[in-house]
């Protein structure tokens, strides 16, 4: 990741974040004994990843089984070819969950019935302004980097945070979320662009610590 | 263009869009630098959803599968080469719209970071996007879903191709026109040489495509010739491979006649030999 992290880009840009996101020395001795073969190593990496990997998964498809289905298929496909996650490019845990999040979504794309399903959770994308209920990601996660997530968001405008609820957590494409909220296509895209960066704004000094927390905490 | 690219971290374009950025993101720095600002920001937001404890059984259930997964083999070390040895421009009419073949360094060869994603997700694009014509690359899901059908045993095939794309051994280059866009790909899997079409106009009657070979210090070689027909995207063999062929850079030509000439006239696509 080099090359992005010293791409140019708007100021203020923390370097921090870019280098604590490329690196944890527990993810990469684990991803190291796997791409030399060793079994065990990959139960240590889904024992400290298969917890979030799931939570996504179940929240995106919502369907236990599916969800399954996507995390036994993310740790497998890894396992084939560990030299698929490039250290170079970021934290094991972002292109983890990034690859959960794309499988998902295709299962859900495949699922007519269960995205019907998710429409009304992903619609409301008043789920991130809520305090987090007991049991929520409190485990995997800081207190204070959960929370200040859960803040960020809650303090997006509603129109990106739908946006971006409908797209991430629902699957629908943006052609699809401007059918579904009546806008049109170049807003949808704005308000999805905008939100994202608002959201690296805000939270940008905490992501790399945030990415590698997901398998710290346990 | 960086709009796009949050929407590809997003996993939210449609396959047109998808595949438009797909090509666009190996020239780009800036939009490389948006999809993994954008992913490590949506990473976030898939780490606060509610937290649900995975089934002990689903632990077992990839243990045991991992058990009987066999780990793609390690690719053999590439051996040292000069790399990017510069290929003479060969000696082409002056005709401005010729593809300069010496620009391909800058463009034509798909960086290392796209092999992790970006090779699955040419394959599922190309697919999609060759059998569904590329003629307009305006194709949408719901035609996709609608031809699906009518089109799956060409798909099928066209899938099969572009997966060899991953397999070990397999040589390939991906060509682009002029304007960087990519017009077609050549294979080379045992002895055999498919020139594959996305994009390439059809030729007329009187004319004809012509695919070289091009290795540095050296005049391009002509490899053989073929047609394209209106809306014709499919895969065809052109000429016979040897084992060892070794060349660095693929190209192709439109030809008057209906012979390949000693070289090449207007170069219309070209693209560097990836393993």
């Amino acid at each position: 990741m080099a090359e992005v992290a010293d791409a140019p880009g708007p100021a203020g840009r923390r370097p921090r974040a870019a280098s604590a996101r490329a690196h944890d020395p527990a993810d990469e001795l684990l991803v190291a004994r796997i791409v030399d073969g060793d079994q065990t190593a990959l139960g240590a990496l889904y024992d400290r990843y298969g917890r979030p990997a799931y939570s996504l998964a179940r929240r995106i498809c919502a369907d236990d089984g599916i969800a399954e289905d996507v995390v036994q298929e993310v740790f497998l496909a890894f396992w084939r070819d560990p030299r698929r996650f490039d250290p170079e490019r970021g934290a094991f845990g972002t292109w983890l969950l990034t690859l959960v999040h794309h499988k998902s979504v295709d299962a859900v794309r495949r699922e007519s019935s269960i995205r019907r399903r998710t429409v009304p959770a992903a619609e409301d994308g008043d789920e991130w302004s809520a305090p987090p209920g007991p049991g929520a990601d409190q485990a995997a996660l800081g207190k204070v980097v959960a929370g200040q997530v859960r803040d960020a968001l809650g303090r997006l405008p509603a129109e990106q945070r739908q946006a971006l609820a409908l797209a991430y957590y629902g699957g629908y494409t943006q052609r699809e979320v401007a059918a579904l909220t009546g806008v049109p296509l170049g807003t949808v895209k704005s308000r999805m662009f905008t939100g994202v960066q608002r959201l690296r704004s805000v939270l940008g000094p905490l992501l790399g610590e945030f990415a590698t927390d997901f398998g710290g905490a346990r | 263009m960086t709009q796009q690219a949050v929407g590809w971290a997003l996993h939210a374009l449609e396959p047109d869009e998808e595949m438009a950025v797909l090509l666009h993101l190996p020239h780009c720095a800036s939009c490389r630098a948006a999809v993994a600002e954008a992913e490590s920001v949506l990473s976030a937001l898939g780490g606060v959803v509610a937290a649900a404890e995975p089934p002990p059984a689903l632990r077992d259930r990839l243990m045991s599968a991992v058990a009987q997964t066999e780990q793609r083999p390690v690719p053999a070390p590439r051996v040292e080469q000069p790399e990017p040895t510069p290929v003479p421009v060969p000696s082409y009419p002056s005709d401005g719209r010729r593809h300069r073949l010496d620009e391909e360094d800058r463009a034509g060869r798909r960086p290392s970071w796209l092999s992790s994603r970006g090779r699955k997700l040419v394959a599922a694009s190309l697919a999609v996007v060759a059998v569904l014509s590329v003629g307009g690359l305006a194709v949408r899901a719901t035609q996709l879903e609608q031809q699906r059908d009518a089109e799956s045993a060409q798909a099928e095939g066209l899938s099969e191709l572009i997966a060899r794309l991953d397999e070990p051994g397999t040589k390939h280059a991906m060509l682009a026109g002029a304007d960087n866009t990519m017009v077609a790909a050549v294979l080379l899997d045992s002895g055999e040489r498919q020139v594959y079409s996305l994009g390439l106009e059809a030729n007329p009657h009187d004319h004809t495509y012509v695919l070289w070979g091009i290795k540095p210090d050296a005049a391009p070689v002509p490899l053989g010739t073929f047609d394209v027909a209106t809306a014709d995207q499919g895969s065809r063999p052109v000429g016979a491979a040897p084992q060892t062929e070794d060349f660095a850079q693929y190209a192709i030509s439109i030809e008057p006649g209906r012979e390949a000439p000693s070289s090449p006239t207007e170069v219309v696509a070209s693209g560097q030999v990836e393993v």
